[in-house]
């Protein structure tokens, strides 16, 4: 494996919200002699060598995806390693399988850590195959997406880390298995063998390290189940904000006359509210699977450059940090402007939700909360808006199958609302955001944060939030990867969240 | 020189692209801070400063069948 080490640096992420000073910064590529798996392995060997250094010398390593996330979460005080580099994509043959795996082998695809969504995105399109589900971007990484719960609002799958079936975890100088859940076995018994690694299937510990934030050692590669390709057909439309947007979100009763098919469930619903601009309604997003076929007209972003997959972080920094007195003109004016109503557009998920171009400084928060609870969290911020406002952006709900990752922020069954709250960087909005929390705590509305994104967590609210399965995800680690490892691999954020051991 | 009239063009190297092996660079990005741009306009566009910021693209994927 190659390894380029920049030396004490100070690193910032994508968002230039969080900025830590490094005790190095390692480029990590693979070598290009060999065959992919013998590279491949060769990494594996790379990865442990790392990890060994790392413990003799006591420095915290913290494995690094696309650098998008908002919250510390691939901060360190150690030595980041950048994995973008490793992006090997193996295919898996029939004679790979488990005799109990119920599925097609060619719909499995077992990505290195580092490759992207865009990347995968392709690779599966030359075989006629789709992801399940993706953010509203592609930029992630494929592991980055998967450690912090990266979902879209796939109202009947999932989120990312829902498609994966299989993980490849380097769990020690000297140590790496392969995992999958004993319920579900896919590969052969014989397959761990050709990485080196150790087979394990136990469910528990599957889940505990699907969503794992870097704290479950390095994952190095990613078993995902895809699909055959199918596109999306696309509607957004404005709908009165009134008793009937009450009743659309949080019954999810998609009989209502506002949807553009009322005898079919969408793959995608999201809904979206302007505080400045209720009296024209709420702004929703629908989208509904349809069989791939290839004359199609690809979607087209708008005139503000804003497509149909688009989130707010799209074009919220449009909104800068102008005075208070201004901020309701402002963002009425820039979503005027980016968010048109749009029919009957057709696009395969990988053109949906593809590149996402930042535009300005933004700050993004997300939380799950129970869809029942939607019509009065939507209440709830726009009072709050009242008092601790004027929030510089807008209130997204995007609605998602609970994920059965023990640490899922979306873990709201059966299925959770992420509200989201994308806006300008200003005292404004951190101040807005303390006060929704502490507001929906008063309420006592149960509610998760994002992993990537902006949060105010705490050992107490991680004890409030996940309760027994906090515990069942400390017990599940600790039975794969060693108090050495944990220490190694935790950060400011895993100590602030009361993780780090 | 003279706001971009006058230029040399610079041909940017990337060792630590280069060491990676991978082809070229993703995105590039030029910063013209305050203190370069009051340089200038004090000296009439005769000298522009600027930082240039660049990525690395990623490696040619890697594919296989296992």
């Amino acid at each position: 494996m190659k390894i380029l080490k920049h030396g004490p640096l100070t690193w910032s992420n994508q968002h230039l919200n969080v900025t830590q000073q490094l005790a190095d910064y390692y480029d990590l590529a693979n070598e290009n002699v060999g065959s992919p798996l013998q590279i491949y392995n060769d990494t594996t060997r790379g990865i442990q060598q790392i990890i060994k250094d790392a413990i003799a010398s006591n420095t915290p390593l913290r494995a690094l995806g696309a650098n998008w996330s908002l919250s510390p979460v691939a901060a360190t005080k150690g030595i980041i390693l950048n994995t973008k580099p490793l992006n090997i994509c193996f295919t898996i043959t029939a004679g790979s399988i488990s005799p109990a795996y119920k599925g097609e082998s060619r719909k499995l695809c077992l990505a290195q850590c580092g490759t992207g969504i865009w990347e995968l995105n392709d690779f599966l399109h030359q075989r006629g195959l789709s992801l399940s589900a993706c953010g509203a971007s592609n930029g992630q990484t494929i592991a980055g997406a998967i450690a912090t719960g990266t979902h879209g609002a796939a109202i009947a799958f999932g989120a990312t880390q829902d498609a994966v079936v299989g993980l490849h975890i380097i769990t020690g100088p000297d140590t790496h298995i392969w995992l999958e859940r004993a319920s579900y076995p896919v590969l052969s018994d014989a397959f761990p063998g050709k990485l080196g690694a150790t087979l394990m299937r136990d469910d528990e510990a599957f889940y505990a390290a699907l969503v794992s934030f870097g704290s479950f050692g390095f994952v190095h590669g990613v078993l995902l189940e895809a699909e055959d390709d199918y596109l999306l057909e696309c509607y957004m439309r404005r709908v009165k904000y009134d008793q009937s947007w009450t009743e659309m979100v949080t019954t999810l009763d998609f009989t209502n006359p506002n949807f553009p098919y009322t005898t079919e469930a969408p793959f995608h619903f999201q809904t979206m509210l302007n505080p400045y601009d209720l009296g024209n309604g709420a702004y929703m997003t629908t989208m509904y699977k349809r069989p791939y076929r290839s004359d199609y007209t690809s979607p087209k972003p708008n005139g503000a450059g804003v497509g149909p997959g688009d989130d707010a972080a799209a074009f919220i920094g449009k909104i800068t940090d102008y005075l208070p007195g201004a901020i309701p003109f402002v963002v009425n004016k820039v979503l005027a402007s980016s968010l048109t109503p749009y029919e009957k557009q057709f696009g395969r998920l990988a053109e949906i939700f593809n590149n996402t171009t930042l535009r300005g400084k933004i700050a993004s928060a997300a939380i799950a909360i129970p869809v029942s609870q939607v019509a009065t969290v939507a209440g709830a911020l726009l009072d709050v808006n009242e008092t601790a406002g004027p929030f510089p952006g807008m209130f997204a709900f995007r609605f998602v199958k609970s994920s059965k990752a023990t640490m899922a922020f979306t873990h709201f069954a059966p299925v959770s609302c992420v509200l989201e709250l994308d806006a300008v960087q200003s005292q404004t909005t951190q101040q807005f955001y303390s006060e929704v929390w502490h507001r929906l705590e008063q309420l006592d509305i149960p509610f998760t944060f994002h992993w990537g994104k902006m949060n105010a967590l705490n050992p107490t609210r991680m004890n409030s939030m996940y309760g027994n399965n906090l515990n069942r995800f400390l017990a599940a680690r600790a039975k794969i990867i060693d108090p050495a490892m944990i220490k190694i691999f935790s950060n400011d954020a895993m100590m602030q969240w009361g993780i780090d051991s | 020189m003279f706001w971009g009239l006058l230029n040399s063009p610079q041909v940017i190297q990337t060792p630590v692209c280069d060491s990676l092996h991978v082809l070229g660079v993703s995105e590039v990005r030029i910063k013209v801070g305050f203190g370069n741009a009051l340089l200038t306009v004090f000296t009439l566009g005769i000298y522009c400063p600027a930082t240039v910021y660049w990525k690395c693209s990623k490696p040619c994927p890697i594919t296989d069948s296992l």
